[in-house]
């Protein structure tokens, strides 16, 4: 059963900018979906849509049946509690001028859950589930390490309870080695507490490493979607296919600089709004299709999906 | 024919509010001509301050420098002056810094703080140039560092440099900005050129064509380089050496090969281990345990006793020695004191 359900999501800013453009997917309850772009492609616009912090354009958004998109702000702060962000960069995210325990303990007086004691054991367990020793409990975030400093974030977005948790690049400031305890600690949480995780990141071996789906997106569309097998060994998309290509492998005996593989980037290459959005930058054969007309998200033979004309 | 670099012993200490911080503690290091070293180690490690200890760019104070030798050209740079070390850095050295969003001034144009660096550069050498005889007017110098400039732009692959040029960095995407930046680095035609982390604030395909960009350059106009990085991939395509750091000290250096092959140090190991390459199961990942330690107060002995699985009691009291496990691959680990040359 899918937890959270976007139907045509679209966010347009200033009239002009499609930053989400007619996002359609489905996560399961208890899995952890993959969201991947280059930065530019709109991911965090989305993370952002989900539980609006952002309002959307147009388009469905269904969480446990209930329709996001329509509720009026008294119910949405209640759906709130259920969805839970925990943002990119652990040195600007927390308030430097506030305690673990505050900083933790925020959500629970925000939404009236606990006061005095209650809340200091509620903190003091949640700091216990994320790895962190209780006597920090009235530390200050400078005194903390940048994976440290994640596991109070992951903390202060789980003490209310949440069912789905948006993971907006959770460890792309961090270095591979704490990198690895963080994406460790999340596996565990979600094992120990059936979360469900929206894990939107630009680094396509930590999906590779966590999701069960994993989606790519690309000036706000997506252009591939599947289960990570799918998407990492048989890629449909030129897209992914070039991405795949370019990420340096530790194997000094696979040369990769040799190839010749995408060129330009995102931002340098103009799209003119007609057409395939990849198609300035793609290296595959065109055809007349691709300069004129978007290709629609389609189901592939083997069941993945994917916005190519030369995919069947 | 001595090395291109070489640091002897070299101890750092940076005064902070918090106490003395002993950044580096003993490093030697070795690059030869058309070496192409990654330097790679986790944040706070030490690889920036020893890089930018080659041309000096580490402020003193907060720095100093009690004990050991930068050697550039089998020259001490720690003992120069400020205006040989001008020209040397002018001549010789090229640098291109981590985050392309900052290394350029957002208020002038790229023309101008290309002509600018281009005409300071030539400067500092006194190699103004003369034209038919003649001391150039300083319009034609600044003329002839356009010209210059725009070589290099269409070098490191921007599009349209002779309208591009007049842009300002933020209508520049970060890849872009990082081609200028090269672009500046190598304006001078350095013998070495120092990358900090040049692709981490990009995407993956962007990087994959600085990284071509840097190997092209390599090949073309004969560089050195040394590349900082905590990316062991960047590393494994680009260069043919690594040293790896920790806390202050080079803990393993070799062939790019035998390291990521045969990592000795448990350390190396730690860190290859927690990459994620589609070789993992969920959840099976090791990582290093524990946390950096605090440079305030580091750990006696081997600094990463604090860390290591294979800890005994030899590592807590002495600094293990450098040996050698196989040609030109070096570890400082007591696990292999017995079996090669102390180095």
């Amino acid at each position: 059963m899918s937890l959270l359900e976007l139907n045509g999501l679209t966010k347009v800013f200033g009239g002009r900018v499609r930053a989400v453009d007619n996002v359609s997917l489905a996560i399961d309850e208890g899995s952890t979906f993959g969201l991947l772009g280059e930065s530019g492609s709109g991911k965090s616009t989305l993370a952002r849509l989900i539980p609006r912090l952002i309002e959307p354009t147009i388009g469905e958004m269904i969480f446990d049946g209930i329709a996001l998109h329509k509720l009026r702000d008294r119910d949405l702060r209640a759906i709130r509690e259920r969805i839970q962000i925990v943002f990119q960069n652990p040195f600007s995210s927390l308030n430097p001028r506030m305690t673990v325990r505050q900083l933790i303990g925020e959500p629970l007086i925000i939404y009236g859950r606990a006061t005095g004691s209650a809340l200091d054991q509620r903190v003091v367990e949640m700091m216990e589930l994320v790895g962190l020793p209780a006597e920090y409990l009235n530390r200050f975030p400078h005194e903390f390490s940048g994976g440290q400093r994640q596991r109070i974030m992951i903390a202060r977005a789980l003490i209310l309870h949440p069912r789905l948790l948006i993971l907006d690049e959770p460890t792309s400031a961090l270095d591979v080695s704490v990198q690895a305890q963080v994406l460790n600690l999340l596996i565990e949480l979600q094992q120990r507490l059936g979360l469900t995780y929206l894990l939107i990141t630009h680094d396509l071996s930590v999906v590779r490493y966590m999701c069960d789906q994993a989606a790519l997106m690309y000036l706000g569309k997506i252009i591939e979607w599947g289960t990570v097998d799918q998407v990492f060994k048989s890629p449909q998309h030129p897209y992914t296919q070039a991405l795949l290509a370019d990420i340096p492998s530790t194997d000094p005996d696979q040369r990769m600089l040799e190839r010749v593989s995408l060129e330009s980037d995102i931002f340098s290459t103009r799209w003119n709004g007609r057409g395939c959005r990849f198609s300035p930058r793609c290296p595959a054969a065109q055809i007349d299709h691709c300069k004129t007309e978007d290709p629609p998200l389609i189901v592939t033979a083997n069941g993945q999906h994917a916005a190519c004309y030369l995919v069947r | 024919m001595p090395p291109l670099v070489e640091i002897r012993d070299l101890y750092c200490e940076m005064i902070t509010f918090d106490g003395v911080a002993k950044v580096l503690n003993g490093v030697n290091l070795t690059i030869h001509k058309g070496d192409l070293l990654g330097l790679v180690g986790e944040t706070g490690c030490g690889k920036s301050v020893t890089a930018m200890s080659i041309p000096r760019l580490v402020p003193q104070p907060p720095a100093r420098y009690p004990q050991g030798q930068v050697l550039f050209n089998g020259e001490d740079v720690l003992t120069k002056n400020a205006e040989t070390m001008r020209v040397l850095r002018a001549e010789q050295i090229g640098v291109v810094f981590q985050d392309p969003m900052t290394g350029l001034n957002p208020v002038f144009t790229i023309e101008q703080q290309m002509v600018d660096a281009i005409l300071a550069r030539q400067n500092a050498i006194g190699a103004t140039g003369f034209i038919r005889g003649w001391m150039p007017s300083a319009r034609q110098q600044r003329r002839a560092a356009l010209e210059r400039a725009l070589t290099l732009l269409r070098r490191v692959g921007i599009p349209e440099p002779e309208k591009r040029i007049y842009a300002y960095p933020h209508e520049y995407s970060g890849g872009m900005r990082q081609r200028v930046l090269i672009a500046l680095a190598i304006s001078g035609q350095p013998e070495l050129l120092i990358a900090d982390e040049p692709t981490t604030a990009l995407d993956v395909s962007v990087q994959a064509q600085i990284l071509r960009l840097i190997a092209e350059l390599v090949r073309e106009i004969d560089l050195t380089v040394m590349l900082i990085t905590h990316n062991i991939g960047v590393v494994a395509q680009l260069c043919n050496k690594i040293a790896v750091m920790y806390a202050g000290n080079v803990v393993e250096s070799g062939a790019t090969r035998d390291i990521l092959r045969n990592p000795k140090h448990p350390y190396t190991r730690g860190l290859m281990q927690a990459i994620p390459d589609g070789t993992h199961v969920r959840g099976s990942l090791q990582g290093v345990a524990g946390n950096v330690p605090s440079l305030l107060d580091p750990p006696s002995g081997c600094r990463f006793h604090t860390r290591c699985p294979h800890v005994t009691d030899r590592c807590r009291s002495a600094v293990p020695p450098m040996v050698t496990v196989s040609e030109g691959h070096q570890v400082a680990c007591v696990l292999y004191a017995d079996e090669g040359a102390g180095a």
